[in-house]
């Protein structure tokens, strides 16, 4: 019985930790936060191709949301793409409607993608989407940069039209 | 020191039921839309979205920052196909945009049928395999909790489910239009 109870104890403790644990990871896997009204970041990102349920390799965009407050500059520029894949960024505004896109608009590399949104129309979280082109499915690392920083800022400098 | 380890160490039942709380909540709809996505098989019925996979999702703002639901779908077939998502019930009138692999956007507001105010993106036809990204929030951006159904399933090309398809958008330069022919796309 004595043992029954401590493992009980111990049961909870564990039951406890699992929870806590998928409710940080599930909290923490897409979303960017920072504390401070303006900040920068790097961040490593990924695409992948690899098979699903059918024997054609599928193309596996990455996924993060950012967060920007309405009036700020939100710049994301990839680099350091790894081994080589020429990629692009999609970036959804709060609004579905609102979205911005581009290709081969980063100086950092020959096609790498940056996206310059200025101002923010909305304060809210920005749904980021990086992949091949032309939806090929290929493998590649990268680094992107993220800047949050006051509305007409040398880094938004010629925003990306929104469409 | 029996007794401490004992105590230190889980049952099996323990571990065991740990594991099954820890998997049940990471792959719950929030969970999966975060880090995987749902695979969707080719239907071959011909009704309005049957056998779609109906998910439930919420959006949910911190105070005043709005904050979308994201999910990612699997569409992957041997034959021409189209991927349909139709939010099928809402709480607030939500708006949808779905990114393509190759980073065309189509987007929904009022996509008419039972729920008017609901959006529905048909992509016909899908043009590559691949993991295609929703994105769905209230339907102005303002920060707003509420909740929805999302239906999302694949059909042959000519399924009634492909009819009156959604036109994507993706702005590019000359330069970039060359080089999407070029890859064949468009």
């Amino acid at each position: 019985m004595e043992h029954l109870a401590k493992s009980g104890f111990g049961a909870w403790t564990y039951l406890l930790a699992a929870v806590l644990g998928s409710i940080a990871s599930a909290g923490s896997a897409l979303a960017h936060d920072s504390l401070g009204p303006t900040m920068g970041t790097v961040d490593r990102g990924g695409v992948n191709s690899f098979l699903g349920t059918s024997p054609v390799a599928l193309s596996s965009p990455w996924v993060r949301k950012y967060f920007a407050e309405a009036g700020q500059c939100l710049a994301i520029d990839m680099f350091q793409v790894v081994p080589f894949a020429d990629l692009e960024l999609v970036v959804i505004s709060p609004d579905p409607s609102i979205r911005y896109r581009d290709d081969d608009g980063s100086p950092s590399c020959g096609n790498c993608p940056r996206v310059k949104i200025d101002p923010a129309p909305i304060t809210g979280y920005y749904t980021v989407i990086a992949n091949h082109f032309a939806g090929s499915p290929v493998t590649s690392d990268f680094l992107v940069s993220v800047l949050r920083q006051a509305g007409g800022n040398a880094a938004c400098t010629t925003p990306t039209p929104a469409f | 020191m029996n007794r401490k380890s004992n105590q230190a160490r889980p049952s099996f039942r323990t571990m065991i039921v740990a594991a099954a709380v820890a998997i049940t909540l990471y792959a719950s709809p929030a969970a999966q839309a975060e880090n995987g996505g749902i695979v969707l098989q080719l239907k071959l019925c011909t009704a309005i979205n049957c056998g779609a996979t109906a998910i439930q999702g919420r959006f949910n703002p911190n105070g005043t920052q709005s904050n979308p639901w994201v999910g990612q779908y699997w569409a992957s077939a041997s034959q021409p196909f189209c991927l349909r998502l139709q939010v099928t019930n809402q709480n607030k009138d939500t708006e949808m945009s779905v990114v393509a692999p190759y980073g065309a956007v189509f987007t929904s507001d009022n996509g008419g049928g039972s729920c008017s105010t609901c959006p529905r993106v048909v992509i016909s036809p899908a043009f590559s395999n691949g993991i295609y990204t929703a994105v769905v929030n209230n339907a102005n951006g303002a920060a707003a909790e509420g909740g929805f159904f999302l239906s999302g399933a694949i059909y042959p090309t000519g399924n009634p489910n492909c009819a009156s398809p959604t036109v994507g958008l993706s702005p590019m330069t000359a330069a970039e239009r060359i080089k999407m022919r070029k890859a064949g796309l468009r």
